[in-house]
């Protein structure tokens, strides 16, 4: 077996130090470079965020057996034992070819020695150079010499080499020669790496360059960034930059550089929205008047909805109008909006504070090296992404570059199962999701029992509309079949699942009623959705699943109806189904344009309540407008009606810009109901894990932990999981795969090495730890009864110790050299 | 120069047949936002665009609603889909025929194209108001040797007038030649066709527009004048 493959990861925001954490665990000496001099990027200025409104980055810190990352305020500083970590540094440039790459890196950030520093701030009382800074929206004023982070001691300083002129003044001033700034030039050369995974992420537009609303003018215009500043407890409290009054009405506008041809920003961030109407809630909790100018409210996915009910029973206020300008009202000292929420009504609103809503810079590009062969570049730094989405996309970047590694270098070799620890990996659902799963633990040399209910893999994926995406699922399919250490059981259902990590127990069933015990360390759940009933089935009406099918069957040759009517969000985005499903409204653009494509002439009406496509997607929303698409938007109020009758179908709705009532006639009627989870609440019932009122399965964190079900071992991904495209349903197999990887890896070393043990002798089996644990880690051993931890599962949070009344659950030795170091 | 460079056309032609430049609306409302009119009488430019959609043009220019918009285009600058707002409008006005361009402008227009300038006045007529404003100029202390530039070859700018400074505000004609005078500015006044004011520009007609701009090249041609200034 070759050594540990060596890797590089570029940015050390949210997915590069996720990244890194999963080639780490799985064996990888990583080297991770960061231009800042603290890790966590964007997040460092965001302390607040959705659903829960509260920080959350350590949760993506996997248990360390070692003791010296848990529990770790990530803006405080990294250490992680398998991670280089270089601070300071950006990746300049990558030479070579997989397995014998170099990267130089140049410093960007140089810190001040710490050790020497002694926070006499002199150093930052001479530097002549002002910068804006990261955290205060420049209302702190910041030199080029500065706190490196607001949550650092105060003697961990750092100069930006980006603004430093390396005048020399600092130098000078510091009395303990605790600055270097012959290292300013210094340069960093790794070689004989193995691949590098690019997690910087994407530039944000600055809307001073785009001359977006006069920003520049006006002090009190500031973007959503600046305003997280507002809200963190690093920056200052809500008060208006220009004159320090308190902000008392606030009004933030979307789509600020996006969504415009003019700007040829024909994109959409995808974020923008759930951040806007995050800041507006918490603005609402210091009884701020908050108001959000949108055109689309794009709360795309399983919880966002909800979200969007709750920001508005806080009294936040949903304006749909697009702001032309802002205008300052001189004498009063406010910002004026004029804007017309409906057609004929021009009205003007008097704001202290307006905020842009912005996203990815129109003019950004990844760095040259993105494409390179062995440079595996995360979604995430190509497209703005969520924080669930980031951590996802950099475990699946990470999975991808480590599974063609591998496949390379490393021969197929059957684990064999350690302990009580199995390294089988059992994975239910054999769609896209499942299969990326199975194939990218088999590529980690995890032997894999694939069950799947049909007698066929594939899953839904097999009827996608696009080719590519039809021919990657038979190939992974055909993968599947074909690889040693992937046992596929079709026409099969797990009925029971015991036991803990590590030593899960299931029962498989299959189609003949045989059973079938199978010992596993970790599953998969990847059950798949389909689409939600559609209540009144009529001859021309199809649900959009079904229309599009049909439409794409026969490719550039198949027939289109002479008119046709598509409802979105039918019975959905709404109690009980409350829920957007990502997936119908560029399924339902794709159809409109294949309809025009194929019949040209056909009148193509679509009634939408918000339009959900995001990223490039926007693309094909105006595409689908100028080919002649008329877009009606409705109210889930007053949802369109309608009728049969005589063979035509007669829709009645409203055009809000005409403000006329019409009846519109179609040969064809396409509802999107959306879609549900197929296996519903029962997968979450056999395997004990959270799922919500629609059926979906919880994951443990909704940002930090997205693929990860609250009960260790269990990993969930896909439609199951939440309303998924294609891609991400992919995206979340496979990283779903390698924290099932991680866990069996770290659990395998990890037997000498656990965060609490038990002492027999004064145990008195009253079983109050197995109620105090909040990862289910503590268990009675099946024979003996005995009280005992699964460490696969234990997250060292030290409940069962606190709870047990006979000191019998105790800190393992090394661990508590480190709570005493801590105290 | 050829005045028909400076005229825009917008492709009317209805869904499905390709090009309706109004069918990439986003209804996003920048537009309603900017426009001085929103609101009044019920107008709206996302109505007009969303009849243009429909290629409910004719409809359009029949209606009291395309009259409403002033032209001023602050619409079709913030458009973030670069939608023509007001070529439109112009088009659904020209569609709606002669009997629906308002009396004002209609007759203005007549006018024009009968006598080269919006209210019939005779050249000679022209030619008396502005001698006798400059006579009263040349009153004025600094300004006694002021002469007025009529039909000068040569000069560097050609001064069109809007046809109210030579009615009913003759005065503030003076408030412009005091400025060009003590910049020594190099200026010519057209002693005919000094229209400066294009109705054909409103009204949609583009063969009324291209008369306007005609009459202004046609005098910057003949007086060989490099620039053109047009106050307002």
């Amino acid at each position: 077996m070759k050594e540990a493959a060596r890797a590089l990861v570029m940015g050390g925001g949210v997915s590069g130090l996720k990244a890194a954490m999963d080639l780490a665990r799985a064996g990888c000496s990583v080297f991770l470079a960061e231009k800042q001099a603290v890790p966590a990027g964007l997040l460092l200025g965001l302390d607040r965020q959705f659903p829960s409104n509260h920080c959350g980055l350590c949760r993506v810190l996997p248990p360390d057996p070692s003791g010296r990352t848990w529990q770790a305020c990530m803006r405080r500083g990294f250490g992680h034992p398998g991670i280089e970590f270089f601070p300071g540094f950006e990746v300049q440039d990558i030479q070579g070819s997989p397995g014998n790459m170099s990267a130089t890196l140049i410093r960007q950030t140089l810190m001040v020695d710490s050790d020497k520093c002694n926070a006499c701030m002199q150093c930052v009382e001479v530097c002549p150079v002002h910068m804006p800074d990261l955290f205060s929206t420049g209302q702190i004023p910041v030199k080029a010499i500065s706190r490196a982070a607001p949550h650092r001691p105060p003697h961990h300083l750092a100069i930006s080499l980006e603004a430093c002129t390396l005048c020399g003044r600092c130098r000078d001033a510091c009395r303990e020669g605790a600055i270097d700034l012959d290292a300013a030039r210094e340069e960093k050369v790794l070689d004989n790496l193995d691949f590098a995974v690019l997690a910087s992420g994407v530039e944000y537009c600055l809307p001073e360059v785009y001359n977006l609303y006069q920003s520049a003018a006006h002090a009190d215009v500031i973007t959503t960034l600046d305003f997280e500043a507002l809200l963190s407890s690093a920056g200052t409290d809500i008060m208006r930059p220009s004159d320090g009054r308190p902000v008392r009405r606030a009004a933030w506008v979307q789509c600020a550089g996006s969504r415009s041809l003019k700007l040829e920003a024909d994109h959409c961030s995808g974020i923008c929205c759930m951040i806007s109407l995050k800041q507006a809630s918490l603005a609402r909790e210091k009884d701020i008047q908050c108001s959000i100018f949108y055109m689309d409210m794009r709360t795309s996915g399983r919880d966002w909805q909800k979200y969007l009910d709750r920001a508005r029973e806080k009294g936040v206020e949903l304006i749909r109008c697009r702001p032309h300008s802002i205008e300052q009202v001189p004498e009063e000292q406010i910002l004026r909006i004029p804007h017309a929420p409906s057609p004929g009504n021009q009205q003007d609103r008097d704001f202290d504070l307006v905020v842009l809503s912005v996203g990815r810079d129109p003019a950004w590009k990844p760095p040259e090296y993105a494409g390179r062969e062995g440079v595996f570049t995360s979604p995430g730094s190509r497209r703005v992404l969520d924080i669930a989405r980031s951590i996802i996309a950099a475990s699946a970047t990470a999975a991808t570059a480590l599974g063609e590694d591998r496949q390379e270098s490393l021969p197929d070799q059957e684990a064999k199962d350690q302990d009580q620890v199995h390294s089988r990996v059992l994975v239910v659902g054999a769609g896209p999701a499942g299969l990326s799963a199975a194939l990218t633990l088999a590529a980690g040399n995890i032997p894999v029992v694939l069950v799947e209910q049909k007698d066929h893999l594939g899953g839904h994926g097999l009827s996608n509309i696009s080719p590519e995406q039809r021919k990657e699922v038979q190939d992974l399919a055909a993968r599947a079949m074909e690889h040693k250490l992937v046992q596929v059981y079709p026409s099969a259902a797990v009925i029971s699942c015991t036991g803990p990590a590590g030593g899960f127990k299931s029962r498989i069933r299959d189609s003949s009623g045989d059973e079938k015990e199978i010992l596993h360390g970790a599953a998969v759940l990847a059950t798949g959705g389909r689409a939600a009933p559609v209540a009144r089935q009529e001859d021309r009406t199809a649900d959009i699943f079904e229309y599009s099918r049909r439409i794409f069957a026969a490719g550039n040759s198949g027939e289109a109806p002479e008119s046709v009517i598509f409802i979105l969000c039918h019975n959905t985005r709404q109690e009980p189904a409350n829920y957007c499903s990502r997936v119908c409204c560029s399924l339902a653009l794709k159809s409109c344009l294949q309809t025009l494509s194929l019949r040209p002439e056909a009148e193509v009406t679509v009634f939408y309540r918000d339009i959900m496509v995001q990223g490039d997607d926007e693309e094909l929303y105006t595409r689908a407008r100028s080919e002649g698409v008329r877009f009606i938007p409705y109210s889930p109020d007053a949802p369109p009606s309608l009728e049969a009758k005589d063979g035509k179908i007669r829709v009645k709705g409203s055009d809000p810009y005409l403000s006329e009532e019409s009846e519109y006639e179609a040969e064809q009627l396409v509802l999107a109901p959306g879609v549900v989870p197929a296996a519903g609440s029962e997968m979450a019932r056999i395997f004990n894990v959270h799922s919500s009122a629609e059926g979906f399965l919880c994951e443990a964190d909704a940002k930090y932990r997205p693929v990860e079900s609250g009960r260790a071992g269990i990993f969930i991904c896909g439609l199951a999981r939440n309303p998924v495209p294609f891609k991400e349903a992919v995206l979340e197999g496979r990283a779903a795969a390698m924290s099932a990887l991680g866990l069996l890896k770290q659990g395998l070393d990890s037997r000498l090495q656990t965060f609490v043990r038990v002492k027999p002798a004064l145990c008195s089996l009253c079983g109050l730890c197995l109620e105090a644990c909040p990862f289910k880690a503590r268990y009675a051993h099946e024979e003996t009864g005995a009280m005992a931890v699964d460490p696969l599962a234990c997250r060292g949070c030290g409940a069962c110790v606190a709870v047990c009344p006979n000191k019998a659950s105790a800190w393992s030795e090394q661990l508590e050299e480190n709570v005493h170091e801590l105290n | 120069m050829n005045s028909t460079e400076v005229l825009s056309h917008t492709d009317l032609s209805g869904p499905g047949g390709g090009g309706n430049p109004a069918q990439i609306c986003l209804g996003c409302g920048t537009c309603a936002s900017a426009c001085p009119m929103t609101g009044i009488e019920g107008f709206d430019p996302r109505r007009i665009v969303r009849l243009g959609q429909l290629g409910r043009f004719e409809e359009l220019g029949e209606s009291s609603l395309a009259w409403l918009c002033t032209m001023c285009g602050r619409c079709q600058e913030g458009c973030p889909m670069d939608v023509r707002i007001t070529d439109m409008i112009r088009e659904a006005r020209d569609l709606g025929g002669e009997k629906t361009v308002p009396q004002a402008i209609g007759k203005g227009i007549e006018m024009f194209m009968e006598t080269g300038n919006n209210l019939g006045l005779p050249d000679e007529d022209f030619g008396f108001i502005v001698e006798d404003v400059a006579e009263e100029l040349t009153e004025e202390p600094g300004f006694e040797d002021f002469v007025l530039p009529v039909d000068k070859e040569d000069a560097r700018l050609l001064f069109t007038l809007h046809n109210k400074l030579v009615n009913t505000q003759n005065e503030d004609l003076k408030h412009w030649w005091k400025i060009l005078h003590a910049a020594g500015e190099s200026w010519t006044l057209p002693g005919s066709r000094w229209e400066g004011v294009n109705w054909g520009f409103f009204s949609g007609q583009d063969q009324v527009l291209k008369a306007g701009v005609d009459t202004i090249v046609g005098n910057m041609e003949r007086l060989r004048s490099r620039g053109l200034m047009y106050p307002e």
